[in-house]
């Protein structure tokens, strides 16, 4: 076999076990999907009765006040959530959000305040350690299967440096899971609360007996938390399944592109194997001419 | 008359159906929530949950504290049952909830004078999560 063939062929293969690689990546990442989005439908019913419960309290008790939902004037320290994977080969997915995150970051900057980074996730561990920049807070190894456990530590990490001001805002980078194609990085304010969010817009009556035990400040004490933690956890779940939609997305490209380039590859081994052949005929056919031409003579 | 109950974490719906009554363990004490009960929000213990279904057999649950919410709407009653982890009497595993209860007494008693506040409350909810698991799944 001539050395050019020999070449050839060993491309081939390894294109070819890189693409059964990147093939299987992209089915895991299909059924994680999958998996995912469960997950989040899974986590709605309680979002949407603990936001149902919190807007009994603000419409029988007329007005709500509470730390979390205080705006501060004076804030010089903001908190900026980035959600970002653990693993890489997911193609855009990481740095659109670190982007996002730098945004918010910089916008906190301009205007004349300090940003304090909270970080989800090995890759934005690892962007904000190789750029300098400090780190509150981070937490890893569960960005694909975020256990609801650990948007509860956060979410308690985050509600404690807001009780005592170290920071005075607090800002989200995570995605947004449109649908298996459409994946958005976004940034959300989670603190203070707005008061909307708590207010609503159903159009329930006041009812007059009802009941809080114990009261309703004491109620809405434990409500606020659990609704900070229950957006976290969203942020997480979201975020799972868009990292799990990016892989597949990126693993596809490059088990594309894998076949095409074994395509090319086949092709110039043919060609290489056809000019061997050709080659290895006028040797004969020279051969026997030059054998032929010394017998007649 | 029946309540609709709804048990839900924020991982999954534990339990939902119609019901007789739900008995539960609120922050100032035992209530029970019967078709027609005025509009409530309780913040609930770590504790068993009982729920009495349609045929009138017991069911048996245990909640990590969480918040009970009753609605009424068009004369239906409606019990949510919120809480970061709820389990059925059948889901859970006794070996584990003693093991854990064992720990919890034994980080409760062997340092309880040099434990943080903060320590020996998570101690204390730790105990109270297993001890709740054994009595509602025995």
């Amino acid at each position: 076999m001539g050395a050019k063939l020999r070449v050839v062929r060993r491309r081939i293969k390894s294109v070819q076990s890189t693409k059964k690689i990147t093939r299987a990546m992209e089915l895991i990442a299909s059924s994680r999907i999958v998996k995912a989005q469960q997950r989040v439908e899974a986590s709605r019913p309680y979002a949407l009765q603990l936001t149902q419960a919190m807007e009994d309290v603000a419409r029988q008790t007329g007005s709500v006040a509470h730390p979390l939902l205080e705006e501060r004037e004076h804030s010089a320290r903001v908190g900026v959530l980035v959600v970002t994977s653990d693993r890489g080969l997911a193609g855009s997915y990481n740095s659109n959000v670190l982007k996002v995150g730098e945004d918010l970051m910089k916008e906190v900057r301009s205007r004349g305040l300090e940003p304090v980074v909270y970080v989800a996730g090995k890759k934005g561990v690892g962007y904000f350690r190789f750029r300098g920049v400090p780190m509150r807070r981070s937490w890893q190894g569960f960005s694909e299967v975020p256990p609801y456990d650990k948007a509860e530590e956060i979410g308690t990490a985050l509600i404690e440096d807001f009780a005592v001001h170290e920071i005075n805002e607090l800002h989200c980078a995570y995605t947004d899971f449109l649908s298996a194609f459409t994946l958005r990085a976004t940034g959300k304010r989670f603190l203070p609360i707005a008061a909307h969010e708590v207010r609503g817009g159903g159009a329930r009556g006041v009812h007059a007996e009802y009941l809080f035990e114990p009261g309703p400040a004491q109620i809405l004490d434990h409500l606020l938390p659990q609704y900070l933690i229950t957006k976290v956890y969203a942020a997480l779940l979201e975020s799972a399944a868009s990292e799990n939609a990016a892989r597949r997305r990126a693993m596809k490209a490059a088990t594309d592109n894998a076949e095409e380039l074994i395509k090319i590859l086949t092709r110039q081994a043919n060609r290489a194997r056809q000019d061997e052949i050709t080659t290895e005929i006028s040797e004969i056919v020279g051969g026997a001419e030059a054998l032929s031409a010394a017998a007649e003579g | 008359m029946t309540v609709e109950v709804h048990v839900v974490t924020p991982e999954r719906e534990v339990w939902s159906g119609t019901a007789e009554q739900v008995i539960a363990r609120g922050a100032e004490g035992e209530l029970g929530i019967l078709a027609g009960h005025v509009p409530l929000l309780v913040r609930l213990s770590i504790a068993p949950l009982r729920i009495q279904t349609e045929g009138g057999d017991w069911l048996m649950a245990v909640v990590d504290g969480g918040f009970l919410h009753v609605t009424s709407e068009e004369g239906r009653t409606r019990v949510d049952v919120l809480a970061a982890h709820a389990e059925l009497a059948g889901e859970i595993d006794l070996q584990a909830a003693r093991i854990r209860k064992e720990e919890a007494e034994v980080r409760l008693q062997s340092h309880a004078t040099r434990l943080a506040e903060a320590e020996m409350a998570s101690a204390r909810a730790e105990l109270a999560k297993a001890v709740a698991r054994i009595s509602a799944a025995g």
